[in-house]
């Protein structure tokens, strides 16, 4: 069953765990940057509440996570450690 | 005695048994004469009475009559199962529909509503349209905007797409990954600068 998080909460997950820094702007965007180099953005909107289901669709995509991943970084299962390496892994096998 | 049990059995709304002429309850099947009086003798000592149809129950070895009220119960908890379950699948159904989106399409943007840059070519924008809200995203740039209607969604995908040219314009390809050069070579392909500034 799909949850849905708190805008805050996910701007803070994808702040702390894959190091983004957001310019301003109406809504958030900042570069993921793996070892020195910027691999994708992000961009997640500002304000408090629950994020809808396409806006949360749209940045579990950016991030490159599943359902259950995205979750996971959001509740604090997943460190920046995890996630990094995930990424990793995903540019080993050529995905991103 | 015998209008005693009647109206305590007539107190039951299922199983409706048939009523002889000697007024002795009784059921239907061959065996029922015997097996009711066997239940009225156990069901004289229970409180709350016994449904006629699972008097017959009181033939089976090892297992007691069952009251009314147990009876009831039973059943009124396999009816909250069966009613949970059911409210959990459509709230998952209910679910399911809020997270896919009502339509999907594809539309060509021909235009950055930007003096200072043009697009040589269009741009395929995928539009999607949730309940409360209206998606624009171009895949292959890793770009989305959200809007309350589809136009306002579409100009934030433009302004979306005017800002990753610009901070791609200005960084050097060894500092992008993968993907941001390719957006860089697909942006540099299409979008133009004009003559005029803004």
């Amino acid at each position: 069953m799909p949850k849905r998080h708190d805008k805050a909460r996910v701007a803070r997950a994808v702040s702390k765990k894959a190091g983004v820094r957001f310019r301003s702007g109406s809504e958030q965007t900042g570069p993921v940057v793996l070892d020195g180099k910027r691999v994708f953005n992000v961009t997640v909107p500002k304000g408090r509440g629950d994020l809808t289901p396409g806006t949360q669709n749209a940045i579990r995509d950016q991030l490159k996570l599943s359902r259950d991943d995205f979750t996971r970084l959001v509740d604090c299962t997943m460190t920046g450690t995890d996630y990094m390496n995930l990424l990793r892994e995903m540019r080993a096998q050529n995905r991103i | 005695m015998k209008s005693e049990e009647g109206s305590r059995y007539s107190r039951i709304p299922y199983s409706r048994p048939r009523q002889r002429a000697d007024s002795q309850w009784s059921l239907l099947d061959e065996e029922g004469e015997r097996s009711v009086t066997e239940g009225h003798r156990r069901c004289s000592d229970l409180s709350t009475g016994t449904s006629p149809s699972l008097v017959k129950l009181g033939k089976v070895p090892g297992l007691s009559v069952i009251p009314a009220r147990a009876e009831k119960e039973f059943i009124e908890g396999l009816f909250r199962d069966f009613l949970g379950e059911v409210l959990s699948r459509v709230g998952e159904a209910k679910e399911g529909c809020e997270e896919t989106p009502r339509y999907v399409r594809s539309i060509p943007i021909h235009d950055l509503g930007s003096e200072a840059l043009e697009l040589v070519g269009p741009l395929q924008v995928e539009v999607e349209c949730y309940d409360e809200e209206i998606i624009s995203k171009i895949p292959e740039l890793g770009v989305w905007a959200s809007a309350p209607t589809e136009g306002e969604a579409i100009m934030a995908i433009k302004n979306r797409v005017i800002d990753l040219f610009e901070e791609l314009s200005g960084l050097d390809d060894a500092v992008l990954g993968k993907l941001p050069r390719m957006w860089k070579r697909i942006l540099s392909k299409r979008i133009t600068r004009t003559a005029v500034k803004v």
